[in-house]
């Protein structure tokens, strides 16, 4: 029956081709049948002009083309979209690692609709519409790709961009012909599923102007709207999926409620067992020396990106071709991350004393953010410069954090002061290499005591959320004077802790003069040389 | 459907469809080992018409006996012209489309009751080709066919014979007479090609003498539709051939032309002198045998003589050259 109903929706949908392929075959079956009633002379005759009209034939046919393709492109509203089969789509849900408890939630998706007919007969709805949710490169089209193959069902995919046009209704025609096709394939195939990738781009909550301005994003989201509901009432099995980066409250709420977007997904960065099972999965596509440990790596990788850590592996392996090497290693691993994460070296001529002040600026903060910061790490350390900086201490929260402490903050203050005070301790006045230090360190104490209540006059509140007109003088400068105070105190605190440890200060400038970087071995190699090492 | 698929697909067809043509393409329609038979059957399936043939190097006679040739005045019957027009049409169409060697063909027809008067149709088979293929118009291909209403000259040949045995009372003539006529001897050239007594009496014809009987027939065409010529001359008569000697080899034309007894010009009220008048002539005849031997590209000659009862010319094929070029002037050859 679901034969006889593909071979006649197969007639239905390619019943152009069919009559030209048909059409054709017979015109070449009369045309050899005249040819052979002719006699010879002219047989001859017109075979040796076909050449001529094959090419006056193709050269009209070419210009045909031309200006169909140029000047009527099939009209506005075509969508060039093909239709892929699930299994082709060739993404198993083994091949999906390091976003397990999304993985779990589209499994059970794929259950209900490979179990279609089992829940219609317990009486239960079928979901129309699976929004994933998260971050860019966290695998959500990735996860839509392995639903369509699990469920085996054909898988049309779609960016919401290609949606939008000037022309205000030729979203909402694209639309309705991208539903019109899947439910035909759903007919044929007894399933099919949507993908519409960066869906806030016409889901986006929709605004209302005189000017006419976001109609054309109105009325797509409208048609979406209505597809959605007409696929209740037909009942048939076409799942929308819808992926989007933007915050769940940036989509529109008709959008979200239930029996469109059903059920929703939320594909966060992977934590740090999926960043190891990643590794090994990307590295496993690579020669790499054995003696490297993913899980350093997995940890080095705080807050990275399946995609992100896919680019670190391809990176890698990238260097390591450039710099003739058989394998990876973790050099070219280091060298990848820094690549990414702080873009490209490249050697500013600085003055030596310049350069001796930009080491001890570094220093300041390296020292400060190993032995005091409770929850970061120091990675690496370098005085080449890189993006508009001329020197860094690149570190990272040793875990997963979704929140800082006071101390924390107030950690991060100090560090961003370090270098201001290791350049005052050292020569007696700073340079405009604080200016970014500064801003940081401003922002953060302003931020505790105008927004998180963390100041000592007991102010609590959002200060920030009021409007400027509405906060008194006298509050604006309490909780000013504040923030400063928690300025000065954590310099205080600063100038303190270099004070006391500046012969490692002296250290760390010598060794970045000679060697211009260090990484995590030898800053803990250092740091160990004065038993303050963390590891010992 | 893919890009890859329509690809695939078009080069499919065209693949098939070449193949197919090629097949189909490559044989004669009309082979040489079945001529003859080719000839008699297309006539007599497609026409109705009964012929005979016979082959003679590459020149291809057929003979159609047709009743009632000629009207009460000797005049050509519509029903017979119609009937000599398929067979011309038939054979033409197997001259074309056959692998044999096949350069000249020849229709002849008689009414069977009245043999003495036959018509003679030669055409070249390159006239045809070149004609379907556009080359040559209608009006020139209908002038490139060399057509002869005359007595067989073996008719006339045996009327001589059998007067002469007659006198000599000698016994039981028939067959001496039989014997003369069916000798080789008895064609020497395009104009003793001829059917009688059942019998084809062809030769395998040359491009020379083809073209010097073409010429010929041009001359006297023309000199009927010239106004100019037949105002001032009457052509009496014109005999062309093909002379091979060790002098090398020639075309002769004898052209029989004399005044108009009563001319026409007093109607114009103009008359030409003598030298124009030749002039007249010779530039008309030179221009025909040039055009005629360079539309053939025909080059195997040496010379052409002009001969009329009041003036010779030789023209040598460099002179012939540059006449028609316009190089030289036929004033300064007369």
């Amino acid at each position: 029956m679901l034969l006889h109903k593909r071979i006649k929706m197969f007639f239905v949908d390619h019943w152009i081709k069919v009559s030209v392929i048909g059409g054709t075959i017979l015109l070449v079956i009369l045309a050899i049948w005249g040819l052979s009633t002719l006699e010879s002379f002219y047989r001859n005759m017109t075979l040796a002009s076909l050449p001529l009209q094959i090419l006056i034939v193709a050269l009209n046919a070419l210009i045909f083309v031309y200006m169909y393709m140029t000047v009527f492109r099939g009209g506005f509203a075509r969508i060039d979209k093909g239709t892929v089969k699930g299994e082709d789509v060739a993404v198993k849900f083994s091949d999906v690692i390091g976003i397990d408890e999304a993985k779990q939630e589209a499994w059970e998706v794929v259950e209900l609709i490979k179990d279609r007919q089992r829940l219609q007969k317990i009486g239960g709805k079928i979901i129309r519409g699976i929004l994933m949710l998260g971050p860019p490169g966290c695998g959500k089209t990735y996860l839509a790709k392995a639903i369509a193959t699990e469920a085996g069902i054909p898988f049309i995919s779609m960016s919401a961009s290609e949606f939008t046009e000037i022309f205000v209704g030729v979203g909402a025609s694209r639309m309705r012909k991208l539903f019109k096709k899947a439910r035909r394939l759903a007919e044929a195939h007894g399933g099919c599923i949507i993908f519409i990738d960066e869906l806030d781009a016409v889901g986006r909550k929709r605004s209302f102007s005189y000017l006419g301005g976001g109609m054309e994003t109105n009325t797509t989201q409208n048609q979406l709207l209505v597809e959605m509901d007409g696929l209740k009432e037909n009942e048939q099995n076409v799942i929308v999926i819808g992926a989007t980066n933007a915050p769940e409250h940036e989509l529109d709420d008709a959008l979200k409620r239930p029996g469109r977007f059903d059920r929703k997904v939320y594909l966060d960065k992977p934590n740090l067992e999926g960043r190891e099972q990643l590794f090994k999965f990307y590295f496993s596509s690579v020669k790499y020396d054995k003696s490297i440990d993913i899980g350093r790596l997995a940890r080095q990788a705080v807050s990275k990106s399946p995609a992100d850590i896919m680019n670190v592996v391809k990176e890698s392996a990238l260097i390591a071709t450039r710099n003739k090497r058989e394998m990876v290693t973790i050099k070219d691993i280091s060298d990848a991350i820094d690549r990414i994460d702080l873009g490209i070296k490249h050697r500013k001529f600085m003055t030596p004393q310049e350069k001796e002040m930009v080491a001890y600026h570094e220093s300041g903060h390296l020292v400060v953010l190993y032995l005091m910061h409770p929850t970061d790490d120091v990675f690496k350390a370098t005085i080449i410069s890189h993006g508009g900086a001329l020197g860094l201490v690149k570190h990272q929260p040793k875990e997963e954090l979704h929140t800082r402490s006071k101390d924390a903050l107030l950690m991060d203050i100090k560090v961003s002061l370090s270098g201001y005070v290791a350049e005052k301790l050292k020569y007696g006045t700073t340079s405009s290499g604080v200016a970014q230090d500064f801003k940081n360190a401003m922002n953060v104490a302003h931020g505790m005591v105008w927004s998180l209540g963390m100041g000592d006059h007991g102010f609590v509140g959002d200060y920030s959320e009021i409007p400027d007109s509405e906060i008194s003088e006298v509050t604006k400068e309490k909780l000013n004077t504040e923030t400063q105070n928690i300025m000065q105190r954590c310099l205080k605190e600063t100038e303190d802790i270099l004070k006391k440890e500046w012969n490692i200060v002296e250290r760390f400038v010598k060794e970045l003069m000679a060697k211009e970087e260090l990484d995590y071995d030898e800053i803990e190699v250092i740091f160990k040389e004065y038993d303050k090492a963390h590891n010992s | 459907m893919t890009r890859r698929t329509i690809v695939k697909l078009l080069f499919s067809y065209s693949l098939t469809f070449l193949l197919s043509c090629f097949l189909v393409g490559c044989g004669p329609t009309y082979p040489k080992e079945k001529l003859n038979e080719a000839i008699k059957a297309l006539c007599k399936k497609e026409y109705k018409l009964t012929v005979d043939t016979k082959v003679s190097g590459d020149t291809v006679a057929v003979y159609l006996p047709i009743e009632n040739l000629f009207d009460a005045v000797l005049n050509l019957d519509s029903k017979a012209s119609k009937k000599l027009n398929d067979v011309i049409l038939g054979v033409s169409r197997v001259a074309i489309s056959t692998d044999a060697k096949f350069n000249f063909y020849i229709v002849i027809t008689q009414d069977p009751k009245m043999p003495e008067v036959e018509i003679v149709y030669i055409r070249y088979v390159d006239d045809i080709k070149r004609f379907l293929l556009g080359a040559v118009s209608r009006d020139e291909y209908a002038k490139r066919a060399v057509i002869a209403i005359k007595t067989p000259p073996q008719a006339e040949r045996e009327r001589v014979l059998k007067d002469l045995f007659s006198k000599l009372n000698v016994e039981n003539p028939d067959e001496m007479i039989k014997a003369y006529l069916e000798s080789e001897e008895g064609i020497s050239g395009i104009g003793d090609i001829s059917y009688w007594n059942n019998k084809f009496f062809v030769k395998e014809i040359g491009l020379s003498e083809f073209l010097a009987s073409q010429v010929e027939e041009r001359i006297k065409i023309d000199f009927k539709q010239d106004k100019d010529l037949n105002k001032w001359y009457e052509l009496k008569a014109c005999d062309g051939k093909f002379v091979k000697s060790q002098n090398g080899n020639r075309f002769v034309f004898n052209v029989n032309i004399s005044n108009r007894v009563e001319p026409l010009y007093l109607a114009s009220g103009i008359e030409l002198d003598a030298y124009k008048k030749k002039v007249l002539v010779f530039k008309k005849l030179v221009n025909i045998v040039g055009d005629i031997l360079s539309a053939y590209k025909f080059e195997d000659f040496d010379r052409v003589d002009i001969a009329s009862p009041t003036h010779k010319m030789r023209i040598s094929k460099d002179k012939l050259r540059k006449i028609k070029s316009g190089k030289t002037k036929i004033e300064e050859l007369i």
